[in-house]
């Protein structure tokens, strides 16, 4: 999950690339991009920024493995909680236009899962949601809904963990 | 295609507003099924009521009960049927 924390295609700058996977604007908004070819003329023995990218790398990597456990060890809520969390990061607001449909593909569960789960976050007071969007309404609380990954991968903190800079 | 709802029961429903078309019953069923062993995956209770206390009822369209499950058959340490 990328937001305005990061960028996707950043290996497209040390030559010609197959993309393994397709990016998908999960909530629309704001972004600049720019063509490989003329990206990768800019950066072009520029050691900084070719650093940069290794250690941004070694954070997505990190972020994955951490995302991979989770799904395969933590309960819905949690994830649930994770999730929603993770993306309101991302985009720097509470107020997601995310979809059920959209969570339940990035859970990796049904949709009626999700509206189960979302229903119990609803009863708590911690989210309200209504169709295609939900809004945190008690962060703290969600924080503490959430499994350990999402601190752990909390892009202030997983950097620190890694001890790289970015 | 039928839809079908899958409301939680404790002492409070927890309502499937959306509810899922599906092709018949028995896809209702594996649905059911499914849903309700990702919900128990890893999770002694839900909004703090252990599982024991929650039952699954299907209803279709008009509201009518199809089926129910008990979700404690779904918790971990069950057998999933």
């Amino acid at each position: 999950m990328v937001g305005r924390e990061g960028a996707v295609g950043l290996q497209g700058a040390f030559g010609t690339r197959f993309s393994f996977t397709r990016a998908v604007a999960q909530i629309g908004g704001r972004f600049t991009s720019i063509r490989a070819a003329r990206f990768a003329e800019l950066i072009d023995g520029n050691a900084a920024v070719t650093n940069l990218f290794s250690r941004y790398s070694e954070v997505l990597l990190a972020e994955a493995q951490q995302i991979a456990a989770c799904n395969a060890v933590h309960n819905g809520v949690s994830r649930l909680a994770r999730c929603l969390l993770q993306s309101a990061d991302r985009i720097g607001s509470d107020q997601l236009a995310l979809t059920q449909e959209t969570l339940a593909e990035m859970l990796g569960v049904r949709r009626t899962t999700v509206t189960l789960l979302a229903e119990a976050l609803k009863e708590k007071g911690l989210i309200r949601y209504s169709r295609g969007h939900i809004t945190i309404t008690n962060r703290k609380s969600l924080e503490s809904r959430a499994c350990e990954c999402y601190h752990a991968i909390h892009h202030d903190r997983l950097p620190v963990i890694l001890g790289v800079r970015l | 295609m039928p839809m079908y709802y899958f409301h939680l029961y404790d002492n409070v429903p927890v309502a499937d507003d959306r509810g899922t078309e599906l092709i018949d019953l028995a896809a209702a069923r594996d649905h059911a099924a499914g849903v309700a062993r990702e919900l128990t995956f890893k999770s002694a209770d839900f909004l703090q009521e252990a599982w024991s206390n929650w039952t699954m009822r299907v209803h279709d369209h008009e509201g009518t009960e199809l089926f129910s499950l008990a979700m404690s058959d779904f918790a971990p340490g069950n057998h999933n049927p």
